[in-house]
């Protein structure tokens, strides 16, 4: 069905394959990294305490708890990072952490909504395959209680927000970009400038099938969309060069789907009836087939875009950036035979998103430090230091309630009004999300941050001794080196050094008349630092 | 580079190069993304300001700048002379009329879009070619072009009826850092104000250990993301300092009485306040001009209001002589219909409307352009919203021909190329 | 019911504000927003077009007959106030005071004796002159007066305002004596004053006094429940509130007491909206509501108490956008439509025609 040079490159990905199959697949991804360094130096894999952190982050969206994290620095057994990982790898909240990320992933922030969330949870916790759950966000199936909620992908965009209008031309761009890792935008009006790959021809054969469904509403808010049939293809003309082309449904990069013949009578599944003014059911869905044609194990670019998007989600960057310009030979991958193995290793895993993620995180390119080596930073896209990554609004204020000791209270059904978990779920995301339709490739420090930082009362309750948090535990102990320890676990998942631990004695020596206020303040600093704030 | 690009990787503008700066901060390398830094900074020094009234839904033309007395859509009311020979504006204006001196009134707009939902958008970003990345809003134009007054303030601000808050749509392509602060109701954004909690003592001495913690942890990591975040929390740190001018009880009873009570004339007092402390480009909107139905009461409702309010600032911002640098603005999204609908209303009208600027730059006492005799449309071909964004540039001081944005390698024309300012509206 | 069909229709040329049958029953005039004045005779049950009276500006806003003398008061909204003569091919004006009031003149009222005209304004005042156009007296109010009418003895002039107070003014006294509250009839929408003020009249029997036009719920596109309050003219107590439809049927434009004492009503609404209603007062429910016109302007009452004119607004009049096949761009216009109201033969009274004098309407 795609092109010969995808299917060329689809055996080409099966022969590297069998050629390393004995290797477990983060070995051989350590051995890809290396080879490419060329020279430079890696940097060490992170101590106990970096990897403690990045991998609660990461595998749960969470910190350890101060008595969690001692208990891991002082254990003594050989393999208590495989330990750990598989702890935090078979427990339910890898599932709601994933969910969280696909949904920032997916929506870039556009809201959020209950049943969207229920079935990504759902589908992670059940590990369905990403190319099942894709067919079920692109061509979502209303009439199933437990798959609707995946049509908020779409409906969501179609909505009018505001002063947005039903954008059908965006639905197609996302579309494209999220499963297919390709930004046709350009491709709307004219073959594309600079990616001489992209067409106009593949962003209309895809449009073809979005712009012919209509949104049907439940009570003043949209609840689903129906498809019209479509009988005819759709004209383009290229606004630069005037010559016209025209499509039906086509996945980008392949062959174009025939629409069936609209005057048999095999086309209609319900007729139409002017009289009624109905317009009928056709048993052929452009949206269906489309659908099949991107989500499946045959199509490279969905699941290179798979396997690129899961790097970043634990790199920090992908392999190939930006994330949706793959088939563009002028920008390949840093590492292309890395993204062929991943995505090859990828479908023969029922391209699960978990499996792929859990062997990345057995790689050392993973686990090195972030630490930068003395003298001039390497390239990023060599992978041989960890790169720094913000913290996303959901795993920060889970992080701020562990550290704080504030997630109990926040979480208990009888939790102070504006204080529950909701609430504060809302307020960072407020603060901290970015801004609808931004791609959160990364997490910008704003003024509104800042502030709410600073002078919120959601904020600085946490730091007020109460219901044993950490400010009232930290108040109780005399020993100013015991307090400095608890204090420095409890938000950075680490020890002081001596020079830190210092610092705090001579702090609470200095404010020693106002004892809980000192130390409040102290740990409010220390939430607001750059160290809490990276997944580092 | 003739042809339109697209830039499909435009989010990409970075985030990483504008990082930090966050939605409403002020740059220090506001310069960054123009083509020729040079110029950036000439203009910088001359602390050219901008209000700009956004009447949200659509004036009516024949109502106010344009009246069209005793013909067939002209509506109940009369005209009056100004303080201009031979200038009559609509009676529900009589103390702009005393204004008009300071007026230039483009009476041939002409646009494109008759519906809100996109019109806005079009009008507010100066309708620009296609270039498949949505452009900025003008507020942030100027904020990009000319960046922060001296004051340090946020350049792009925004008081309006309802909510307020961060808008970093309006940045578009320049990305949301260019976005508006928006003060919802004239009220400062959340958590402006020093917790009361807190002493400025602690206030400042935890923040003081904040930097020190920091200054340890970046020794060795990359600086980027570093720098931005310290200096969003600088911004607001001045931003607090000056939360005085967000004080609403600092008015006097007398401008209060002045500029009207309504919602128009508490924000335009709070954009005049905000415009003396400093801020580069203040934009007001007022909601509910929108009159399908009923359009003669609903102005004769309304525009006293408009007429007090804006009349006011301009009085004000003459007699100090702050209108000399700047520039101002008052419009809608479109003009609406010359026939009167069944319930006397007046619809949307992009076709043949006005729009009204005074200060720097710009021509004193003039009228540019007409309608033919009913209103309906322009004479000879009008002016579209391009036109009117070199006009507003040029008027700043800002060669809107040769100026460009730099859209990640990309130049990008400030303001639709095949258009030109409007010379008869510049000084 | 089945719905009544008009007798005629008049396609109309112009869009109108106000309508009236002059007391003989012989001739409707009505206000046009280009300042003229329509006429048309009544014959052979059809409305036979005069010429139209003209020397006005802006919109002729409020019209009424002297109930004797052959006297047509006109009023517009650049504040003219004149009288004439109105069966004449060009009728001789006899007197007129072009600046009657600064601005819009809202309406004008007679005296039930027919010896006085009322007049109010947006210019916020309210005045007293004899038919003969000479000043008697004036009332400063502070805010735009859409509604005047005398009180049934004729001492007393009522006033209704943008913000819903209704104020009786004794001037003879000099006084404001009270003032009814209906303020559920205004309101602030964002910035604009919303007022639901369209008709002040009587009873038959001069007890009840009725406030007429919508409860407002929002600007823009408009939306406003019809309403028509009825207070208890000697207590100045609200006695009754009849409420039509819901938001999308707009105002009571116009409205007329009939002889046989219910209320026949025109309303307007949301683009194409409008009916033509019939209620008692007193009753929660219209009993008549089935003509539907649009938006309706006017409503008036022949004499006889059985033929009545409505003018309407033509259809496809919902957006002013619209042009032509040809690419013109026309105006709408109002269309004038005859009914004719068999079952009313026998009930009507005999007695002078009060709707002339008591019931005037403001534009809006």
């Amino acid at each position: 069905m795609f092109s010969k040079a995808s299917s060329l490159l689809l055996g080409a990905l099966a022969l590297v394959g069998f050629a390393q199959a004995e290797e477990p697949l983060h070995v051989r991804v350590d051995q890809l990294i290396e080879k490419q360094a060329a020279g430079q130096p890696l940097a060490p894999v992170a101590g106990d305490a970096e990897f403690l952190r990045r991998v609660y982050l990461d595998f749960a969206g969470d910190l350890p708890t101060a008595a969690e994290a001692r208990a891991f620095l002082d254990d003594k057994a050989a393999d208590k990072r495989e330990q750990l990982l598989t702890k935090l790898q078979t427990a339910p909240r890898f599932a709601e952490r994933l969910a969280d990320a696909l949904n920032v992933m997916l929506m870039e922030r556009r809201g959020e909504d209950p049943a969207w969330k229920k079935y990504l949870q759902d589908s992670c916790k059940a590990g369905k395959p990403w190319d099942v759950m894709a067919k079920e966000m692109i061509a979502p199936d209303y009439a199933n209680p437990d798959l609707k909620g995946a049509g908020y992908f779409t409906v969501r965009r179609l909505e009018k927000v505001g002063q947005q209008t039903t954008d059908y031309p965006g639905l197609t761009r996302d579309a494209g970009r999220m499963f297919l890792g390709v930004d046709l935008q350009c491709c709307q009006c004219h073959n594309h400038l600079t990616v001489k790959s992209y067409k106009q021809v593949d962003f209309n054969g895809l449009f073809v099938a979005f712009q012919n469904i209509k949104l049907e509403g439940g009570e003043g808010k949209a609840a689903k969309v129906r498809e019209m049939p479509l009988t005819a293809k759709y004209d383009f003309v290229s606004v630069l060069t005037k010559v016209a082309g025209q499509t039906g449904p086509r996945v980008p990069f392949s062959e174009e789907v025939a629409i069936p013949d609209p005057n048999s009578d095999d086309f209609w599944e319900v007729k139409p009836d002017p009289k009624k003014r109905e317009i009928g059911v056709a048993k052929f869905s452009p949206l269906k087939e489309i659908a099949q044609r991107i989500a499946t194990k045959e199509n490279p670019w969905f699941v290179k875009n798979a396997a690129n998007r899961m790097w970043w989600l634990l790199m920090g960057r992908g392999i190939l950036e930006p994330l949706d310009q793959h088939n563009n030979p002028a920008n390949p991958p840093s590492h292309p035979e890395l993204l062929d193995l991943l995505a090859q290793e990828m479908a023969a895993h029922d391209l699960s998103l978990q499996w792929l993620l859990k062997e990345l995180s057995l790689t050392k390119t993973y686990q090195r430090t972030s630490v930068l080596p003395e003298g001039e930073a390497p390239p990023e896209k060599l992978f041989v230091v960890a790169k720094e990554r913000p913290l996303s609004s959901e795993q920060l204020v889970r992080a701020f309630l562990r550290a704080t000791g504030e997630y109990d209270a926040a979480a208990a059904a009888d939790a102070p009004k504006g204080h529950g978990l909701a609430d504060f779920d809302k307020a960072f995301r407020t603060a901290f999300a970015n801004a609808p339709k931004e791609p959160e490739l990364t997490v910008n420090p704003t003024l509104k941050s800042a502030l709410f930082l600073r002078n919120s009362d959601i904020v600085l309750s946490t730091v007020k001794p109460q219901h044993a948090n950490l400010v009232e535990r930290l108040v109780a102990i005399t020993d100013p080196k015991a307090l400095a320890e608890e204090l420095y676990l409890s938000i950075l998942t680490r020890l002081p050094n001596a020079e830190e631990t210092a610092e705090v004695g001579a702090w609470l020596e200095k404010h020693a008349s106002d004892r809980p206020r000192a130390v409040g303040h102290y740990a409010w600093a220390l939430l607001s630092s750059e160290e809490f704030f990276s997944n580092h | 580079m003739s042809n339109p690009l697209c830039t499909p990787q435009d989010h990409l503008v970075s985030r990483r190069r504008f990082l930090g700066l966050g939605a409403g901060a002020m740059a220090a390398g506001a310069f960054g993304g123009l083509l020729s830094a040079k110029a950036g900074e000439e203009l910088k020094k001359k602390e050219k300001q901008v209000l700009f009234v956004w009447l949200d839904g659509g004036m009516s033309q024949l109502e106010s700048w344009d009246p069209k007395p005793n013909t067939k859509f002209g509506g109940p009311f009369r005209t009056i002379p100004t303080n201009v020979t031979g200038v009559h504006l609509s009676e529900l204006m009589p103390r702009l009329a005393k204004q008009m001196d300071k007026l230039c009134v483009v009476r041939s707009v002409s646009t494109q879009d008759n519906a809100h939902s996109s019109g806005i958008e079009r009008i507010q970003r100066g309708d620009p070619k296609t270039r498949g990345v949505p452009y900025p809003y003008f507020g942030s134009a100027v904020a990009k072009l000319l960046g922060p007054c001296e004051s340090k303030l946020p350049p792009y601000v925004w008081i309006k009826p309802g909510s307020g808050g961060f808008r970093p749509e309006d940045g578009g392509f320049l990305g949301p850092k260019y976005g508006s602060l928006a003060f919802g109701d004239g009220l400062p954004p959340d958590d402006l104000l020093r917790n009361p909690a807190l002493t400025e003592e602690e206030d400042a001495e935890r923040n003081e250990l904040r930097a020190k913690l920091n200054e340890r942890f970046v020794a060795r990591r990359p600086t980027n993301y570093t720098e931005a975040n310290s200096h969003v929390f600088d911004t607001a740190r001045e931003l607090m300092k000056r939360a005085d001018i967000f004080d609403q009880s600092k008015v006097s009873a007398k401008d209060q009485e002045r500029y009207g009570k309504h919602d128009l004339g508490k924000h335009m007092l709070c954009a005049r306040r905000m415009l003396e402390s400093g801020v580069r480009f203040v934009k007001v909107t007022s909601y509910g001009w929108d009159t399908h139905g009923d359009n003669f009461n609903a102005h004769a409702s309304l525009m006293p209001k408009f007429d007090q309010s804006f009349s006011s600032i301009l009085e004000d911002l003459s007699a100090t002589g702050q209108l000399d640098h700047t520039l101002v603005i008052a419009m809608s999204e479109f003009g609406r219909t010359p026939q009167v609908n069944g319930h006397a209303g007046r619809d949307h009208w992009p076709e043949a409307w006005s729009i009204a600027m005074a200060g720097c730059g710009i021509q004193k006492g003039a009228v540019v352009g007409a309608t033919n005799e009913t209103g309906t449309y322009v004479k000879d071909a009008g002016y579209d919203i391009g036109a009117l964004f070199h006009t507003w540039f040029s008027a700043l001081g800002i060669d809107s021909i040769k100026t460009e944005y730099d859209n990640k390698g990309q130049p990008l024309p400030i303001a639709h190329e095949d258009m030109k300012a409007i010379k008869e509206a510049l000084a | 019911m089945n719905a009544l069909k008009p007798l005629h229709v008049v396609p109309g040329a112009c869009q109108l504000t106000c309508a009236r049958f002059s007391p003989d029953g012989s001739i409707v005039a009505a206000g046009a927003v280009d300042g003229g004045v329509q006429r048309w005779k009544l014959e052979n049950k059809k409305l036979e077009p005069l010429k139209p009276l003209t020397g006005h500006q802006g919109w002729l806003s409020s019209l009424a007959f002297h109930p004797k003398e052959p006297w047509l008061f006109t009023a517009d909204s650049w504040g003219r106030l004149r009288c004439q003569t109105f069966t004449e091919e060009a009728p001789p004006v006899i007197w007129e005071n072009a600046a009657a009031h600064d601005g819009w003149l809202r309406q004008l009222a007679l005296s039930p004796d027919g010896t006085q005209i009322a007049t109010c304004g947006r210019d916020q005042f309210v005045r007293l002159w004899t038919v003969q156009g000479k000043p008697v007296a004036e009332y400063k109010h502070d805010d735009d007066v859409f509604l005047v009418t005398f009180s049934p003895d004729g001492k007393a002039i009522l006033f209704g305002d943008q913000h819903g107070h209704i104020s009786q003014w004794d001037f003879a006294a000099k006084k404001i004596t009270r003032t009814f509250d209906v303020t559920s009839m205004y309101k602030m929408d964002r910035m604009q004053d919303l007022c639901g003020l369209r008709v002040l009249t009587f009873s038959r029997d001069g007890k009840l006094f009725l406030v007429a036009g919508c409860t407002p719920n929002n600007g823009a596109t408009t939306q406003s429940v019809p309403t028509c309050l009825a207070f208890d003219f000697a207590t100045g107590k609200l006695k009754h509130t009849f409420t039509y439809g819901t938001p999308k049927d707009g105002a009571i434009e116009d409205a007329i007491v009939h002889p046989n004492g219910y209320v026949l009503a025109a309303t307007s609404g949301n683009p194409g909206t409008g009916r033509v209603i019939r209620f008692k007062a007193e009753e929660k429910t219209a009993f008549d509501d089935t003509i539907s016109l649009a938006n309706c302007q006017a409503v008036t009452l022949h004499p006889d108490g059985q033929h009545f004119v409505v003018v309407s607004t033509s259809s496809g009049s919902g957006n002013g956008r619209p042009k032509t096949a040809d690419g013109s761009y026309p105006t709408n216009v109002c269309p004038v439509n005859l009914y004719f109201l068999p079952e009313e033969a026998k009930s009507v009274e005999k007695g002078p025609n009060l709707d002339a004098v008591i019931d005037a309407k403001v534009p809006k």
